[in-house]
């Protein structure tokens, strides 16, 4: 038996997050308060005349990831710019240039664009399409992005596990009240299908 | 915050502090009685007590937590005969407090007590501050 360390540094857990089935770095959700990983059993219920009591069966689990993060700017509003119209830019990593990746938003016309080496610079990109750590929690929640999180119980170095999923960003509802230094919000992944440990 | 508590004090005007001067030193005891009775019209500023107390913490070791520092301005003169602006130099000094506005400070309080020691009126205004910082 072992208990399972939390202490920040290398045993505290890191909620990762990122488009499902994407090559994407994803979002290590920053400020984590708390941690509950969810398996819970629908039961089929009934009752025979010769058993006194009810009898049970376990079908299908209903799975979540519920967590309490303070709000960080760009973890939850995202890494991206905003315009009404195009920005005039020249992508590459030299000076003055708009490196490969970067995400603008246009507000005229609700869509996603990423710039990209090559001749048109903004390439359209779906929303659903578009990195989490670059769009941000509130989007990824809002566009409905079906994510993959992982999350390590423990050292993952030394005898720790990794829960790992795919399934949808909800529950977002940032609080802030007189006494709050911060705001803070609940954060709840509702997982896909099931959990793969490892 | 008692280097800046000094610096405001010496900034007074010479109006304000009348025959009052600032002193830079603590306000040790001799002989169990404080220097600011000893050296009237002293102005001393004692050192600071500081508290932190945790508001929130994260389990990446990122947290808040709310800072208090409080120090004590005390001077004392004879009541017998108080000087003509000691009730302006008690308002100046009480006013200091207003002065730490850009550090971050969200509440700046002093609370003011005097007492009276045989023919001596003691001074002693504490101010306290207190402010959220990050781990």
């Amino acid at each position: 038996m072992a208990y399972i360390l939390s202490a920040a540094g290398s045993s505290n857990p890191v909620l990762t997050v990122k488009v499902a089935g994407s090559s994407d770095t994803g979002l290590a959700v920053p400020f984590l308060q708390d941690v509950t990983i969810n398996n819970s059993q629908d039961i089929f219920t009934w009752t025979q005349l010769n058993v006194a009591g009810k009898l049970n069966v376990p079908t299908t689990s209903t799975n979540s990831l519920d967590s309490t993060v303070v709000v960080d700017l760009e973890a939850f509003f995202g890494d991206y710019t905003t315009a009404a119209t195009e920005p005039t830019i020249t992508v590459g990593s030299g000076p003055g240039e708009t490196p490969a990746g970067t995400v603008y938003y246009n507000s005229t016309s609700g869509t996603w664009f990423t710039a990209t080496l090559g001749a048109t610079p903004w390439v359209e990109t779906s929303a659903l399409l578009v990195p989490v750590e670059k769009q941000g929690l509130l989007n990824a929640s809002k566009n409905k992005v079906k994510v993959e999180f992982d999350i390590n119980v423990g050292d993952p170095l030394v005898d720790g596990k990794n829960i790992s999923g795919e399934g949808y960003v909800t529950g977002l509802s940032p609080t802030v009240s007189a006494d709050s230094p911060v705001w803070t919000t609940p954060l709840t992944i509702t997982v896909d299908g099931d959990y793969t440990v490892a | 915050m008692r280097t800046e508590l000094l610096t405001a004090l010496q900034g007074l005007t010479k109006a304000t502090l009348g025959t009052f001067t600032v002193v830079t030193d603590l306000p040790w005891e001799s002989d169990g009685t404080p220097l600011y009775v000893k050296n009237l019209k002293r102005i001393y500023v004692d050192s600071e007590d500081s508290d932190l107390d945790p508001i929130i913490d994260t389990l990446d070791g990122f947290g808040f937590a709310h800072e208090v520092v409080s120090l004590t301005v005390n001077y004392a003169c004879d009541a017998k005969t108080l000087p003509s602006n000691f009730n302006t130099l008690n308002d100046a000094v009480q006013n200091l407090r207003l002065d730490f506005r850009n550090e971050g400070w969200q509440q700046r309080r002093v609370n003011k007590t005097t007492e009276l020691d045989a023919d001596i009126i003691v001074v002693s205004q504490e101010f306290t501050f207190e402010r959220i910082v990050n781990n």
